[in-house]
């Protein structure tokens, strides 16, 4: 059977779909733009299929994957339950890249040094990224996991950041959805971010 | 202990081409278009403001030493 295509600038983002993760979530979003990258979510492909058949078509399609596991944590409603979809995620990009080590490249991140060692000690032996919960530590990060020569100075993409950020409100204000994490919305927030990145790349300020 | 590292040797995606894959009906970009005018707008001058009042301290404080 043949392979599915691979797109070389798509990044999977296994990340948290939450209210406290949107900071990190858009910083995720600006910083691959900021560096020809593509972000892609599960919710933005379109199908009815299984969730995990969509996540795993997903990972196969995209060269790289961020599985950021700094929210796989214990739920504050009953029953407590840990989140283990990030992992599992994790787990088939895992799986995908021993399988094929030239169409795939998985990245851990984490907020915390050393927390991943307790929560999943079977990774020992890799480093996870560490944003330390900030969109600065996002973006100083993904400059060190991917190398691009013509990538923009840290500031810049800090910049580029809270350019979008502040007009996110405009964005969604006409959406007709307050979730950031709607497939429609992604799309957008991709948009503003490929043009406001586009623009910032031709400007002397 | 190792992180992955990707040196990105494919040439980034041009805006044309990241836009079109988005697939976002034309009227809905119209629509983003006048946010990012807007906001671009904006953060020009507030930049150009920041900078010039930036300039502007660094001013005085040269003018206060050399009058000391």
């Amino acid at each position: 059977m043949p392979l599915p295509p691979t797109d070389p600038s798509a990044v999977f983002l296994n990340i948290p779909y939450d209210e406290e993760f949107k900071e990190l979530y858009l910083a995720y979003i600006v910083g691959l733009y900021q560096l020809g990258l593509k972000p892609r979510i599960t919710s933005g492909i379109p199908g009815g299929e299984r969730r995990l058949d969509r996540v795993f078509a997903l990972i196969r399609s995209c060269r790289y994957s961020i599985h950021d596991l700094s929210r796989v944590e214990l739920s504050v409603s009953s029953p407590a339950t840990p989140r283990f979809n990030m992992p599992l995620e994790l787990g088939l990009a895992i799986a995908w890249a021993k399988l094929h080590p030239k169409r795939h490249t998985w990245f851990l991140w984490e907020s915390t040094p050393r927390r991943v060692q307790k929560s999943l000690s079977d990774l020992d032996g890799t480093d996870a990224y560490i944003h330390f919960g900030a969109a600065e530590g996002v973006m100083s990060e993904l400059r060190n996991a991917f190398l691009v020569d013509d990538a923009p100075p840290a500031p810049e993409m800090l910049d580029a950041y809270r350019l979008i950020a502040s007009n996110v409100e405009s964005a969604l204000a006409k959406s007709g959805t307050r979730n950031v994490y709607a497939a429609s919305v992604f799309k957008e927030l991709c948009w503003l971010s490929s043009n406001f990145t586009d623009l910032l790349s031709g400007s002397q300020i | 202990m190792a992180r992955p590292v990707a040196r990105i040797t494919t040439p980034r995606p041009t805006l044309e081409e990241m836009v079109r894959e988005l697939g976002i009906p034309r009227a809905r970009q119209k629509e983003l278009r006048v946010i990012v005018n807007e906001g671009w707008k904006k953060w020009r001058a507030e930049k150009r403001n920041g900078r010039s009042s930036r300039i502007k301290r660094e001013e005085k404080i040269k003018n206060a030493t050399a009058a000391d």
